[in-house]
């Protein structure tokens, strides 16, 4: 049974509404968050291996949020696995907590301490190189966001992860195709970027990053034995979920009243029904 | 096989969570590479992804001894090092090669010279520099027994290397003193007896005058040194440190009540090396000394083969015992 139950798009509603309350708890990533939401739900729903019971099993696979500031998505997840709590969530930003802008290892679920972009893809080679080593059948997950492919280690990691035939290691990127404050082509044109991984050796898979049936099919046609790593292209809207925030580029962190926030769940309600 | 392949082959296969890894850097594992299988991985020339490999290996509980050139090795992947590495505690051994003067003539591309201030800033990292290649194998055996990053500045020179004679430079210095070419017997047991402990800095002998403070490749110019001032009645003690870091607090407070001159001797630039060690020291302890450094000007040094770099920086045993000879005249 997968670590996720239940319906699938009601949990990444749900967490949509969760990311947008931390927006009101001092300001968060929420465009980015939005983004990835049904990337992270469709995983846990389906292929990942993971008991929420025994977070730190050995055995278990690995999630790497490369692009760590997204993590409102990957807390709403972990309140709906039962590592955190509604209660965890109010002390965003709060001393002590570990809960901010980016992902901290202390936090049961979270597998890497990710920020710096670029980094979790380099950490996700090494554990799954490692758990080939140790024959082990786990694999690893790492989201990445398109802007974040400038980064010259993500090539490297490409090129190591061809070559180690690292088929336990699976690439989603989230393709919103903005990153921080401008379009990725516009900035530092990426495409054809299906045809780049493939050069890089790698087996691609493109599909709708907002459709949990379609990304679920996506991971599941994934075999458990290869030799080559797969990169999932989830074609991706960011601020998914709300007009006012969705595709804007001024919407990369955004800060809201109680207020502004409660509107924007409402919207998202009524997109939802 | 040398000390370092000797020792780390017995310890890979005393351990099956040690994996070897280097960024096409073979130079010293090539006699081993063949018995590590698949713990052994090349990742090719690149320094950053082999930090992030080495992290996601370590957090499989793995015990990761990576290997590249010095100054590529910590520096372009710095931020690399310093978040994943350092601040996460990791289990993860820098083996550096080449790094000060024994990058040689490959010029200030390849000079790591300032790679010890780099680590000092550093949370949790250990620092070693061992005085010759012999001295490598206790150096890689105590960064594996140890739980948490270890930077090693690799030396491979051996500790019979010597500058010939007729190399050196300075006439005055020849006639002033008869110049040993090597180091006494004696002197050699020093060096090769002393025991390497995380948090210890080593006496090897006492002085009156003044104590030199070294680690590395210099440490046996700087015991020849000692010989020579010697014969002048200059009583320099030495201080070794070839855990440079942490610091040992205790040794070097003792030797300040005893002298209050200090040399440090090192290859490395004068900012952040050990000379800012030892102010710190004296500054806590509100104590002070005279502090002279003698080791590498901050755009680094000329290129040439080693010889010629540590008679050219002033680095070799006459040059060291001519400096501090002047220095204590002003003194006066």
């Amino acid at each position: 049974m997968p670590p996720l139950t239940g319906n699938l798009k009601e949990a990444a509603l749900r967490i949509r509404k969760r990311a947008v309350k931390l927006s009101a708890k001092g300001s968060c990533f929420l465009g980015s968050a939005l983004s990835v939401v049904d990337i992270i739900v469709a995983l846990y729903g389906s292929v990942i291996r993971f008991d929420p019971k025994n977070p730190y099993d050995m055995n278990r696979d690995r999630f790497v949020l490369s692009k760590g500031h997204a993590v409102p998505a990957l807390y709403g997840l972990l309140v709906e696995l039962g590592l955190l709590t509604e209660a965890h969530l109010e002390g965003h930003l709060q001393p002590d907590t570990f809960i901010y802008w980016h992902p901290n290892e202390k936090l049961p679920g979270i597998d890497v301490s990710t920020g710096s972009l670029g980094q979790g893809f380099s950490i996700a080679c090494g554990l799954a190189l490692g758990a080939k080593i140790d024959k082990s059948d786990a694999r690893v997950f790492v989201v990445l966001g398109d802007g974040e492919l400038q980064e010259g280690v993500i090539w490297e990691s490409a090129l190591f992860s061809s070559k180690y035939q690292l088929g336990n290691l699976i690439a989603i990127i989230d393709r919103n195709k903005i990153q921080a404050n401008i379009e990725t082509e516009k900035l530092m044109p990426l495409e054809p970027l299906d045809r780049k991984w493939e050069s890089f050796g790698w087996k691609v898979i493109i599909v709708d990053g907002h459709d949990i049936d379609a990304l679920k099919e996506a991971y599941k046609s994934i075999p458990s034995l290869s030799t080559k790593p797969h990169v999932i292209i989830a074609e991706t809207v960011r601020g998914k979920g709300i007009p006012s925030i969705e595709g804007k580029i001024d919407k990369w962190i955004v800060k809201t009243t109680e207020d502004e926030a409660l509107q924007l769940i409402r919207d998202l309600d009524e997109i939802n029904v | 096989m040398t000390p370092y392949e000797n020792n780390l082959l017995e310890l890979f296969r005393n351990n099956k969570s040690i994996v070897v890894i280097t960024a096409e850097n073979r130079a010293f594992l090539r006699n081993i590479i063949p018995f590590l299988g698949d713990r052994f991985i090349d990742v090719g020339i690149c320094e950053q992804n082999m930090i992030g490999i080495a992290s996601g290996l370590a957090m499989r509980g793995k015990i990761v001894i990576t290997h590249a050139l010095a100054n590529f090795l910590i520096m372009r992947p710095f931020e690399f090092i310093r978040t994943l590495v350092s601040f996460q505690n990791c289990n993860i051994k820098l083996i550096a090669a080449f790094p000060g003067i024994l990058s040689e003539a490959n010029g200030f591309t390849h000079q790591a010279i300032e790679d010890i201030a780099l680590m000092r800033i550093l949370p949790h990292m250990v620092v070693i520099s061992p005085a010759c290649s012999e001295d490598m194998g206790m150096a890689i055996k105590l960064a594996i027994e140890y739980k948490g990053p270890v930077y090693i500045r690799y030396n491979h020179i051996s500790w019979s290397f010597i500058i010939d004679e007729e190399l050196l430079p300075h006439e005055a210095a020849r006639e002033k003193f008869s110049l040993p070419t090597g180091l006494s017997e004696d002197r050699m047991s020093v060096v090769s007896s002393a025991k390497m402990e995380i948090g210890k800095y080593q006496i090897l002998r006492d002085g009156t005058d003044l104590y030199f403070i070294t680690h590395g490749i210099l440490t046996k110019q700087v015991l020849i040194a000692v010989e020579i001032l010697e014969k002048k009645s200059i009583s320099a003690g030495v201080i070794f440190t070839p855990i440079v870091l942490p610091v040992d607090n205790k040794v070097i407070i003792d030797a300040v009540k005893k002298c209050k001159y200090f040399v440090i001797v090192e290859d490395h630039i004068p900012t952040g090396g050990l000379k800012d060690v030892l102010c710190e020291i004296l500054v806590n302890y509100q104590t002070s000394a005279k502090v002279i450094h003698i080791g590498i000007p901050p755009l680094g040094f000329q290129p040439a083969l080693l010889k010629d770099v540590m008679i050219r920086e002033k680095l070799d045993a006459s040059s060291i015992a001519l400096s501090v000879e002047s220095i204590l005249e002003e003194r006066i």
